[in-house]
């Protein structure tokens, strides 16, 4: 009786340290920041910041420039979780704002910019006829953003700044919603502004919000998107980081010539409410660029380091980029 | 002892005539505690050779010593892994960082304002709950159409995870701190009423009786008499609806973003995480885990006090 007992005890404790060994060589496997392997995982987000990649997977000129390799995409919501998806090494390639990318950069994280997706003019809108400025915002007024930490919340810091003195006084008031909640809060009346993107604050607008801010008034025409990735998978897959910045070039120079071909790739791919009028619209509104080129960066990386969300700025745009847009006309 | 026992080779002769290891033991784990508490002195060298190498020495040693013993190993291979593995100080941290962030944190006081802000709401939330477990415990005790309410109101909701109706509370309250003591006083409510209303139930009919000869009836017989009887089940309700609303406050922080002025422990780690500062979420989940320890010593303490102390503890469904 006993010796059965004791196989029966040995048996658990083994499977418990296979369990052990399996759970462990599974999160080593995962963990592995990096990798060469066929697979290339890229982030993109929400919004026409991203349409250029769209007409990347329409046109499926990724797969044109990297035949051996199989190309997954996903949606992540925000630059901080691209960044620890990117570090996890699951995902390859991501989009995030300046925003996220300079606070990452400042905390030792090691990535750059592989390309710039655009220049967007970011617009913060309210539909309470009660906000007019910043000033009408209390405690407990709900502002969306993508994030703390985000473009758009060191855009409402600069413009806090600017109305009321105190670049953190709104701080507290954010509230963190991906694009499209945002906007759904907004005309729903649950949230007081919304802090988003095109085409989202284009559809408050039209939707009866008004704009209280502009980022273009308070840094100049700049840039917004940007791809990134770990300086370790660039060491390695610098094939892929050409190509992607090649065909990102591409797609900028195709919505730019031909933005009504793009709007209806657009609508094709997202069978949404949104009619190929409105995104060609969109895509050539005033001062939307589409460009690879970074721009505006420096600019707004002092500013973030002036009001402390970051400690350290770079003195030179080409402190935070890859070879691929090295030689470009960056700010 | 006979050091024979020691030797794992000869595991078969001493432990046949001793039997502890009925198979009803639960696992290998509680060994070492039972044999701890055991009177007579051969059970526990059998159990030690049956644990396994170095057993006996093990279990002699005092409990907190030897559970300070795996915690420092378990300090040590997370040192260990954080130091030498290579894994990037963006994915995982060492002790070490966390400690300093622990107390960077309680010492500048952002994380002792958003555990106050965590406590403030799971409080305000259980308060609500523990009123409403009374306002439908009582009437279902003395009343047949209360009993029904309840059943049917435990039955459907209490199986619903409380984090599940928190899109319902932003729709219903907006990104507030309502939506957050909404769904907590949610969480703690419905596993409260379930333990209240057993323990109304599995009130002895002789106690009752004798109330009810002294002449009590509805409100004060629930007063004087179930009450006091249930009470055991009452604490064990408190303590399954703290576990319940700890962890939901939790959760739906975490979902949340920003709630109102300030931010609760859940937001802390979020925003830690939107800044890269990855020792920062680790001391917020460290103050979660201390947090929890505490509470649960509390209530172990307060049981101790009352039904432990009156003899009451047969009846807990603890």
């Amino acid at each position: 009786m006993t010796s059965t007992l004791y196989t029966r005890r040995q048996a658990l404790r083994l499977g418990a340290l296979g369990a052990g060994a399996a759970a462990l060589s599974a999160a080593c496997g995962g963990g592995a920041a990096g990798g060469s392997g066929k697979e290339i995982g890229i982030a993109i987000g929400y919004g026409i910041s991203y349409a250029p990649f769209t007409i990347i997977q329409a046109k499926r000129w990724l797969e044109g420039e990297l035949p051996d390799r199989t190309i997954s995409w996903k949606i992540i919501s925000g630059g901080g979780t691209v960044r620890d998806a990117l570090l996890s090494g699951k995902l390859h390639l991501g989009c995030s704002g300046l925003g996220p990318l300079l606070i990452g950069w400042d905390a030792g994280v090691p990535w750059k910019i592989v390309s710039s997706l655009n220049d967007m003019p970011l617009w913060l809108v309210a539909k309470d006829p009660r906000f007019k400025s910043l000033r009408d915002f209390r405690q407990g007024d709900q502002i969306a953003a993508v994030q703390p930490g985000s473009i758009q919340s060191v855009m409402l810091q600069k413009a806090a700044q600017q109305q009321l003195g105190d670049p953190h006084a709104l701080d507290k008031n954010i509230a963190t919603m991906a694009h499209p909640e945002a906007l759904e809060a907004l005309l729903g009346g649950q949230i007081a502004a919304a802090y988003t993107s095109p085409p989202f604050q284009f559809q408050a607008v039209e939707q009866g919000a008004r704009k209280l801010v502009d980022s273009y008034d308070l840094f100049g025409k700049h840039g917004f998107n940007v791809v990134a990735a770990t300086e370790q998978y660039a060491e390695q897959n610098p094939d892929v980081l050409t190509a992607v910045h090649k065909v990102i070039a591409r797609a900028n120079d195709f919505i730019t010539r031909q933005p009504a071909e793009a709007a209806k790739i657009l609508v094709d791919a997202e069978k949404g409410k949104i009619t190929a009028e409105q995104y060609e619209k969109y895509l050539t509104y005033e001062g939307i660029e589409f460009t690879t080129t970074p721009h505006g960066l420096v600019k707004l990386a002092a500013f973030m380091k002036e009001i402390g969300v970051i400690k350290k700025a770079p003195s030179d745009w080409r402190d935070v980029v890859f070879d691929t847009v090295r030689n470009e006309n960056g700010s | 002892m006979p050091s024979s026992t020691d030797t794992p080779d000869a595991p078969d002769a001493p432990d046949v005539p001793d039997t502890p290891d009925t198979p009803d033991t639960p696992d290998a784990s509680d060994a070492s505690d039972t044999s701890a508490g055991a009177p007579a002195a051969a059970p526990p060298g059998a159990r030690a050779a049956d644990t396994g190498r170095g057993g006996t020495p093990w279990s002699r040693l005092p409990t907190w010593a030897r559970r300070t013993v795996v915690f420092a190993a378990l300090i040590a291979i997370w040192q260990a892994y954080a130091s030498l593995s290579g894994v990037s100080r963006f994915v995982f941290v060492g002790p070490a960082d966390v400690a300093e962030a622990f107390a960077r944190g309680w010492a500048n006081g952002d994380i002792a304002a958003a555990t106050a802000t965590t406590m403030r709401l799971l409080l305000t939330g259980m308060g609500i709950g523990i009123a409403l477990t009374v306002v439908l415990t009582v009437p279902a005790t003395t009343t047949r159409i209360g009993d029904d309410i309840l059943t049917l109101l435990t039955s459907m909701i209490n199986p619903l995870p409380s984090v599940a109706v928190l899109p319902l509370a932003i729709l219903w309250f907006g990104l507030t701190d309502s939506a957050l003591v909404f769904v907590t006083a949610n969480a703690v409510l419905w596993p409260m009423t379930v333990n209240v209303s057993m323990g109304f139930r599995t009130v002895p009919a002789t106690i009752t009786m004798v109330g009810r000869n002294l002449g009590l009836r509805g409100w004060r017989l629930t007063r004087d008499v179930l009450m006091p009887a249930a009470l055991p089940h009452a604490i064990a309700g408190l303590k399954t609806g703290w576990a319940f609303g700890w962890r939901t406050i939790i959760a739906a922080e975490l979902v949340f973003g920003v709630a109102g002025a300030h931010g609760g422990l859940g937001f802390f780690i979020n925003n830690s995480r939107y800044f890269a500062r990855i020792p920062d979420v680790f001391a917020g989940l460290v103050t979660i885990a201390v947090i929890g320890i505490a509470f649960d010593l509390v209530f172990g303490w307060v049981e101790r006090r009352t039904v432990g102390r009156w003899g009451m503890k047969e009846g807990a469904a603890i």
